[in-house]
């Protein structure tokens, strides 16, 4: 009994003993590797191809129904080795033919691969394998090895690594690689015959060679499942998140540690222009961000249920597709709101000029919004962006100190605005409200200012400035911090400051005795 | 210089003016070519015609047509193009020309 193979040669099928199969795969690759770079070669070997497929066919009748070793060599005299038949100039090197003449065999194919000699191993075949490959003996290679194992423990890490990205040989043609012999007819047989002649030995290793495969499957598919597993809840997580952010409002702990809920679109919608830009933008962030979550969840159901997706090109183009057209909205959306900051312009107001006192007294009052609710030891910059009542609350203006170039105070409001033009940005500028009241030598400042939700926001700002004459002073109230130098960042001296008086010596601010 | 190459360099084209005089008569597919000219002891191995036939085809002195054949694949029949006849004509005198070139050659030394 002898077991056969079933090949498609030219649209045939034919039953072929093992050993028949070997010789004839081999025959086949190695012509294939001669007409590589011959020009027309694949249609030569179509050709020859077809004529195997013949020559085959008038060796099989009623009685003899599978193709024999002697059916394959006899075939293969027919035909001839490609070595006999191609011409040098079939050949793709033309030069002259002096080596492929002299030589019967042919060395076209001398590459030496790394292989795991399994036929000759201990474990897996790796020590020898990589001896085969330098050419040295295994042993030296495994005297390496062990002591990797002792010396570090990173030997096993190593060889169960190399266990797994070294392929084993599977065809006679990668044995007569790894030993670096030319892949030719001749070794080629001699190969078979060797591998014949030795059957016991590959098979007492086949075991080892399937439980490093076992080993290294099992390994990839436990692993992969876990990772699955945590891409599906983590992409659940993410859309859930993507949605109530989107279509609904989220909550968050505030710092007094109450929950408040806020809907996101009422701050953006004080920054698009248009709600056709608000909604490109929502569109393209959704989108962006959608697919590759949806990507990640795929991905993870697939690795946790290894279930092969026939419609991953038609899914991968489809998400191609909208990730393009989630970019596309936001660059729209992006570049039309960009044009709306294009220009700044800013107007002074001067409020008050007190020539009459020797000292101010200034502080900021005390509101609904901002003063008791913001913890200005450590707030959150959203913190100070509010919107009540088509109003927009802006917790920073800024307070600056100068000297004053008389010997008044002068207290002065700049009022300054972005905008798709200086128009518009001078008009927002003029929108915006801004609180301050003077009693004698006392002043009291807002904590924020206010403009209209439907200027939307352009960065309109409002910064204080106060000026004060050499030799005269001014203190600050406890509260001042809430306007201090908001946005800079050494706050410190700015904390310094408050519920102390100052004098301007020159152009400094000195603290008083 | 190899006596091989020598013999293989005229084998080669001596084969290839056998095969177009084979075909000047009548298409025929590979294996009717082949008998024909392992008859003639022009060629040890099948193998030799697939590249010469794909070459010869290329140059645009042969062409082909598909038939369905009984038993196996189906067959390329080979025939002559116009530019194969002139070919085949300029291979003709040429060959008059060589084989009375090296006749007289020869005669000559063996008359000597």
């Amino acid at each position: 009994m002898k077991k056969t193979v079933s090949v498609n040669i030219s649209g045939f099928i034919f039953n072929i003993e093992e050993d028949a199969y070997e010789i004839m795969l081999e025959y086949l690759n190695t012509l294939k590797n001669h007409l590589k770079k011959t020009e027309g070669g694949d249609e030569i070997y179509t050709d020859i191809e077809a004529r195997i497929a013949e020559l085959f066919q008038e060796r099989l009748n009623d009685n003899k129904q599978v193709i024999t070793l002697d059916d394959v060599n006899e075939v293969i005299s027919i035909i001839g080795k490609p070595e006999e038949y191609l011409f040098d100039e079939d050949m793709e090197d033309q030069t002259q033919s002096e080596s492929t003449a002299e030589e019967v065999d042919f060395d076209y194919d001398v590459e030496r691969r790394v292989f795991r000699d399994t036929d000759h191993s201990i474990i897996g075949g790796v020590c020898s394998g990589i001896a085969r490959y330098f050419d040295v003996d295994p042993v030296i290679i495994r005297l390496a090895f062990a002591l990797l194992f002792f010396g570090f423990g990173t030997g096993i890490l190593l060889y169960i690594i190399l266990w797994i990205i070294i392929p084993e040989p599977k065809s006679n043609a990668d044995r007569l690689k790894m030993h670096g012999r030319p892949v030719n007819m001749e070794n080629l047989k001699d190969q078979f015959q060797k591998v014949k002649k030795n059957p016991g030995r590959r098979k007492d290793f086949k075991r080892s060679t399937d439980f490093a495969k076992d080993v290294g499957g099992n390994f990839f598919k436990v692993f992969g499942k876990i990772v699955g597993f945590a891409m599906i809840l983590g992409s659940i997580v993410a859309i859930i998140a993507l949605f109530s952010l989107t279509f609904g409002s989220f909550s968050f702990y505030t710092d007094q540690g109450n929950f408040e809920s806020v809907n996101i679109h009422e701050f953006t919608g004080i920054l698009f222009q248009t709600k056709v830009d608000a909604f490109l933008a929502w569109a393209g962030v959704f989108l962006v961000s959608l697919v590759p979550i949806t990507a990640i969840l795929l991905t993870g159901i697939q690795l946790v249920t290894e279930l092969k997706n026939k419609y991953a090109k038609v899914i991968g183009w489809t998400f191609a597709g909208l990730f393009t057209l989630g970019v596309i909205f936001n660059v729209i959306a992006g570049t039309q709101t960009l044009r709306e900051f294009s220009n700044q312009s800013e107007f002074e107001e001067r409020l008050y000029q007190i020539g009459d006192q020797d000292e101010i007294y200034i502080d900021v009052m005390e509101d609904q919004y901002f003063s008791s609710n913001v913890n200005y030891d450590d707030f959150d910059l959203m913190e100070l962006i509010q919107l009540h009542d088509d109003y927009v609350y802006i917790g920073y203006p800024e307070l600056t100190l100068q000297a004053s170039p008389d010997t008044n105070f002068h207290v002065i409001a700049i009022y300054s605005s972005r905008g798709i033009s200086n128009k518009s940005a001078i008009g927002k500028a003029e929108n915006i409200i801004y609180e301050v009241e003077r009693s004698g030598n006392q002043i009291l400042f807002s904590p924020y200012f206010k403009f209209p939700t439907e200027d939307k926001f352009r960065n309109q700002q409002v910064e204080i400035v106060i000026q004060v004459p050499n030799g005269k002073k001014i203190t600050f109230g406890p509260n001042t911090r809430r306007i201090l130098d908001r946005l800079d960042d050494d706050r410190e001296l700015d904390l310094d400051k408050v519920n102390k008086t100052y004098e301007m010596r020159g152009k400094n601010l000195i603290l008083a005795d | 210089m190899k006596i091989e190459n020598t013999k293989q360099q005229m084998r080669k084209g001596i084969l290839e003016y056998c095969i177009l005089t084979i075909l000047s008569h009548n298409e025929a597919y590979p294996s009717e070519i082949i008998s024909e000219l392992k008859a003639s002891k022009m060629i040890v191995v099948e193998g030799t015609l697939y590249p010469l036939l794909t070459r010869l085809k290329n140059a645009g002195i042969l062409t082909y047509r598909w038939e369905e054949s009984a038993s196996g694949p189906p067959r390329k029949y080979y025939t002559l193009t116009e530019d194969g006849e002139s070919f085949l004509a300029e291979l003709e005198s040429t060959w008059e020309e060589l084989s009375s070139a090296v006749e007289t050659t020869r005669r000559k030394r063996l008359n000597k």
